[in-house]
């Protein structure tokens, strides 16, 4: 989430070009997820102290500290733009956690440890050299007449769609993998109509996913403040249609959510009078997610908490 | 058509402009003074990317603060780099500034577009274009919707010599209708558009 942040920022196109060598460089970036990883360490050191406390056999400590070097080699692997090295790592993970409680258990977390090691230390190989696409001849182009109100709505979707494609991805996992946790407790439930609050809080969490694009998109536009501002628009323009780029995004998940309530026989009423609201809560979450970077996430929870105990009370 | 008085404008504790007054009629002017004295600040004051701390700034009869609408539809403003969407293209931004405006893409920016070589390079996103055509494009969105005061930051930096010479002939064309205010270090291009020499520490009523 945070590589830009641990590779340096802007400050590394600069750096890159004096002359540290590989292997100085990736000492650097070992030192700065070290730190980045302190709360994670500390555990692992915890853990390491407990399992170290009560007499757990050697094999339990090694595969703790396998679990942190993995992650380590993991993360530098990010890092590095390294897809290669995700395999080695899966692999690794795989190993130490087959071979657990097994009589090899010591030997292949000792095996999968000193790999790691040896992969975060040494000296990492010079990628192999990208393919150059052959030059497409591009036709020229006169701009459109312009002009049309979809160009505003363009901006806020083109956001989504093209700076965080991996963010609205995510949430569109996310929110996937709640509408199914839902549909499959209430098939657990036997469709029984009083599955309908799973329902309920399955749209609750799915506003409450998508309302977190609302804080990228608010970030595009101020970072482009510097020229729009010159422009004959009024204040935080984007509003309308942030709300409709992520109302858009969240829908078919809260619709397919509106049809899993309708099947299960809740009032063709309640389950709109659900939608409706679910929809609203997206919209209204826009404000706690833009009020504090610190306590977004924090303010954006208790306010959909409260929103959804509000509408169980007005539907149940 | 530009009118600035008693302009003040810090960052914290750090004073950039104290008390700039001016007055420009139709013409060009190329405002002029060391790096880090305030050139840009006040043009980004004057076109209201920054709010001023006090004093009124006026575009064609309109107050930038009791009208802001109204100034900045009379207003272009080319900062000196590309600060806006890095993922949208050449496209869509005109059309953006355009659907801004409230008018549509003017001909004359077509044809400004064909003559900076631009329309080969609006489909490509505003972050992959280099410096220069991100200038060119900032340059050629600064003439939708007929503005009376054009403010341009460093308009000659990053762009080749035959874009430099479309722009000087450019701006010596519009400074017959509206004024040019530009920050620059270009003294040959000031020239080449009958620019007047600005200091940038004569902007004071003294």
């Amino acid at each position: 989430m945070q590589r830009d942040q641990v590779a340096g920022g802007p400050f590394m196109a600069f750096a890159g070009s004096l002359p540290f060598t590989p292997r100085q460089r990736r000492r650097a970036d070992l030192a700065v997820l070290l730190l980045a990883d302190s709360p994670l360490l500390v555990v692992t050191a915890c853990a390491l102290g407990l399992t170290a406390g009560r007499g757990a056999p050697a094999a339990h400590a090694v595969l703790l500290a396998d679990v942190a070097l993995l992650a380590l080699a993991a993360q530098q692997a990010v890092l590095e733009r390294r897809a290669g090295a995700w395999p080695g790592v899966a692999a690794g993970a795989v190993l130490a956690g087959a071979a657990f409680g097994t009589r090899l258990d010591l030997a292949a977390s000792l095996l999968v440890g000193a790999a790691a090691a040896c992969a975060l230390v040494m000296q990492p190989r010079p990628r192999a050299q990208r393919r150059i696409p052959r030059p497409r001849a591009r036709r020229a182009s006169p701009p459109a007449p312009g002009g049309r109100r979809g160009a505003a709505l363009q901006m806020s979707l083109a956001v989504l769609l093209r700076e965080r494609r991996g963010e609205l991805l995510a949430t569109c996992l996310t929110a996937a993998a709640i509408a199914a946790a839902a549909v499959g407790l209430v098939v657990l439930f036997e469709r029984d109509a009083r599955s309908f609050p799973t329902v309920l809080l399955a749209e609750g969490a799915v506003a409450l996913a998508f309302s977190g694009l609302f804080r990228g998109l608010h970030r595009a536009h101020r970072a482009s403040m510097g020229y729009l501002g010159a422009l004959p628009l009024a204040a935080a323009w984007w509003r309308p249609y942030d709300l409709a780029a992520v109302l858009a995004a969240a829908l078919p998940f809260l619709a397919a959510l509106t049809a899993c309530a309708w099947t299960i026989g809740a009032a063709p009423a309640h389950a709109l009078a659900a939608l409706a609201s679910n929809a609203a809560l997206l919209c209204a979450l826009r404000t706690p997610q833009l009020i504090s970077d610190r306590h977004a996430v924090v303010l954006t929870t208790i306010a959909a908490g409260c929103w959804t105990a509000g509408t169980f009370a007005c539907l149940l | 058509m530009l009118r600035f008085d008693d302009v003040s404008k810090s960052y914290g504790s750090r004073l950039v402009l104290q008390r700039r007054t001016g007055r420009f009629a139709p013409g060009a002017y190329a405002l002029r003074g060391p790096n880090g004295i305030g050139k840009s600040t006040l043009l980004r004051v004057l076109a209201g990317v920054d709010e001023a701390d006090g004093g009124d700034i006026v575009i064609d009869g309109h107050s930038l603060r009791a009208q802001p609408a109204a100034a900045k539809a009379r207003l272009a403003y080319a900062p000196d780099e590309c600060p806006v969407y890095p993922f949208v293209t050449g496209h869509e931004l005109l059309a953006f500034v355009a659907w801004a405006k409230g008018c549509a893409i003017p001909d004359k920016v077509t044809r400004i577009v064909e003559r900076f070589g631009l329309a080969r390079h609006l489909d490509t996103r505003c972050g992959a274009m280099s410096l220069g055509t991100q200038k060119k494009l900032m340059l050629a969105a600064a003439w939708i919707g007929e503005p009376a005061v054009l403010l341009l930051d460093e308009p000659s930096n990053g762009l080749d010599a035959d874009a430099r010479a479309v722009l000087a002939d450019l701006l010596a064309a519009q400074r017959d209708t509206s004024v040019v205010f530009m920050s620059t270090h270009d003294k040959a291009f000031a020239d080449a558009i009958g620019a007047a020499e600005i200091e940038f520490e004569t902007l004071t009523d003294r």
